[in-house]
């Protein structure tokens, strides 16, 4: 749920109580109010037909009797206690023109006017309160109605003008590569919590770039720097085989040291190929046909094919032709199919399918499904073979990414399938 | 042969010295930028082998030196940096060749004899050793004058056993120099020995005497004297 929306929910759910609580006090103070106001007019009344009784305005009382909203009773004895008492209470007189009990207020006062006493009831309805609180209820309910629409609105002008800034930095951080070196510029904002948000990602990013960079950059200085030494200890190699009455022990020792500087040197430009994809050194892109380049592939593997007795089969059923840097290309198609040969049992099979924008990889193998976390990784050797260096596929993922690839992997019906695709 | 190494490494200068005195050769060193220029200044030599990195300069000033001399030497780059756009800056400038390091000094070997051979007879030079002869134009092997049909790889295998005759060749030196940049993509060197194997048999089968000694673990000695 969107931020936006769950603060407006909370704000109509928080109104409601807020409302209803509202409503109650509303309800108190009319009521108050009418029964303040109602004591007051029949308090006048009081004094009114006091005076009249006093004045003996027979006329005057007998309207007001008549108009059903006063009762004007000569007693005899009373309680003298009552006497200039005038007791309020609320009851319920018939009305006859709606013809149901309507609440009244009352007062009941008795007077002695010269040797009479005279009980006055005086009453007034007052308000309904069941229709009162109807209209009171209403009346908040169109406040809520109002409350949901304004924060409608309130929310899409905020989402479309306040949070924009927000937005575009969420979308612009989507794109974000350490690699690209470039950072995404924000939306200047007046809002302290973005600029602030603003601010901490840029510091960072950067950060991340230079950390990337000095990590490229010592990756290609090390690989630089070891490649000389790496040539004396080859050349001192070369000299040393040259001297005559070897030992076979010593011939043994110099075949171990040989075999480990080849390796070594394959490892060195294997880290220094990747430098230079990952530096994006490789500009030159030409239209590479697939089935060209799996050709010329399976022509360099041609020995280890035939070495280990696979069948190689190209189901082609539409060519395709990528923008790719040639050379790439060719590392690419053939670290895999090298991958393929290599995890091949003796006698197995390897299969290209090449379909419109994909083609895919398919060997059979000794290991079950490969771990795909960890699968493209640099140095996860599988292979027993002591040539390997454990940087082939993540090379061909490497370039499979800086030329528009993508490289998948899963494991179908026994056999390892590598899957380029264009994206 | 005279050969002027610029390289600034002490240790590669005096490898590469002793490896090529072997055959005298005249091997001469320059370690830095001023020397080699004096040097090329004042001297012909047959092949100049230069670092790119050195110090007070860039060899690929010195290969526009060279040219603007006018000099016949064959130019070889080694160089530590093994970048596209040296490679292509430096064979534009006039170099003959671009040897990345590491190298074995058996390819440093074949590619300066390969170079001499292209430099001096236009490549039309046979290669001539007893009963052996090989025609690098045509690619082509004779023993005792009758052919001998070879694989591309074991012409190759065969041409390197001979420009580093009496030498003892790793197969690291071999893998690499088969297979260049794929060389990595070799599982083991089987594919060596197989080739190795079946030159051989070719070889022996047309009356060649057997000089492919096999050293021990480490590789092979084209062996022409005792």
């Amino acid at each position: 749920m969107r931020l936006l929306t769950k603060t407006s929910l909370y704000y109509l759910v928080l109104s409601i109580p807020m409302l209803l609580l509202s409503g109650f006090v509303c309800y108190y103070v009319i009521t108050q109010e009418v029964k303040d106001s109602n004591n007051e007019l029949l308090l006048n009344r009081k004094i009114q037909i006091v005076q009249y009784l006093k004045n003996n305005d027979t006329v005057a009382l007998h309207f007001i009797v008549n108009s059903g909203e006063a009762q004007i009773k000569r007693v005899s004895k009373f309680n003298s206690q009552l006497a200039g008492k005038t007791i309020f209470s609320d009851t319920l007189i018939l009305d006859k023109a709606e013809n149901e009990m309507a609440p009244n207020r009352i007062i009941t006062t008795v007077v002695p006017i010269g040797k009479e006493n005279y009980q006055i009831k005086i009453w007034r309805s007052t308000l309904e309160f069941d229709e009162l609180i109807e209209g009171i209820l209403s009346l908040l309910a169109i406040i809520l109605l109002f409350l949901f629409i304004i924060s409608i609105l309130i929310n899409f002008w905020v989402s479309k003008t306040l949070w924009k800034p927000f937005n575009t930095t969420v979308t612009s951080l989507e794109t974000f590569s350490a690699s690209t070196n470039k950072l995404p510029s924000f939306e200047k904002t007046s809002i302290k919590e973005f600029a602030a948000l603003n601010n901490s990602l840029n510091t960072m990013m950067e950060k991340m770039i230079a950390d990337y960079n000095s990590q490229k950059r010592f990756t290609e200085n090390a690989s630089h720097e070891i490649q000389t030494p790496l040539a004396v200890i080859k050349s001192k190699i070369d000299l040393l085989m040259q001297s005559d009455n070897l030992k076979a022990y010593e011939m043994k020792l110099i075949a171990g040291i040989d075999d480990a500087c080849f390796k070594l040197t394959r490892l060195n430009q294997s880290l220094l190929l990747l430098t230079k994809i990952e530096n994006r050194q490789f500009k030159i892109a030409e239209k590479v046909s697939i089935v060209g380049i799996i050709d010329h592939s399976l022509l360099l593997f041609d020995e280890q094919i035939k070495a280990s007795k696979l069948t190689v089969s190209k189901n082609i059923e539409e060519d395709f032709s990528i923008d790719i840097n040639p050379d790439l290309c060719l590392i690419l198609i053939n670290n895999l199919v090298q991958n393929a040969i290599r995890h091949n049992i003796e006698g197995g099979s390897i299969v290209f399918f090449i379909e419109n924008h994909s083609v895919t990889i398919s060997n059979t193998g000794k290991e079950e499904s490969l771990d795909t976390t960890t699968l493209f990784e640099r140095f996860q050797k599988k292979s027993t073979c002591h040539l390997s260096i454990g940087l082939g596929l993540s090379i061909a993922k490497e370039i499979a990414e800086v030329s528009g690839l993508t490289l998948d992997y899963k494991y179908v019906s026994d056999r390892h399938h590598f899957k380029l695709t264009t994206r | 042969m005279k050969l002027l190494l610029i390289e600034d490494e002490p240790e590669l200068q005096v490898s590469i010295r002793q490896y090529f005195e072997m055959e005298s050769n005249v091997v001469e060193v320059a370690d830095d930028f001023s020397s080699a220029e004096e040097k090329i200044a004042l001297y012909d030599y047959d092949c100049i082998l230069i670092d790119i990195t050195l110090p007070r300069g860039s060899g690929l000033d010195l290969i526009k030196t060279i040219k603007i001399k006018k000099s016949k030497a064959g130019i070889i780059i080694i160089s530590a940096k093994n970048s596209l756009d040296d490679k292509i800056t430096g064979l534009d400038l006039g170099a003959d060749d671009y040897l990345p390091k590491p190298f074995h000094l058996s390819e440093l070997n074949s590619r300066i004899k390969a170079l001499i051979r292209r430099k001096k007879f236009d490549g039309n030079l046979e290669i001539v050793i007893n009963e052996i002869r090989i025609s690098p134009v045509e690619r082509s092997v004779y023993v005792h004058n009758n052919p001998v049909v070879l694989t591309s790889k074991e012409y190759d295998l065969l041409l390197y056993f001979i420009t580093n005759k009496n030498r003892v060749v790793s197969k690291s030196a071999l893998a690499e120099h088969l297979w260049g940049d794929n060389a990595d993509q070799l599982d083991n060197f089987d594919f060596i020995y197989n080739h190795v194997k079946n030159l051989r048999k070719k070889l022996l089968e047309k009356k060649c005497e057997d000089y492919l000694q096999t050293i021990y673990g480490i590789g092979y000695n084209f062996k022409t004297k005792e």
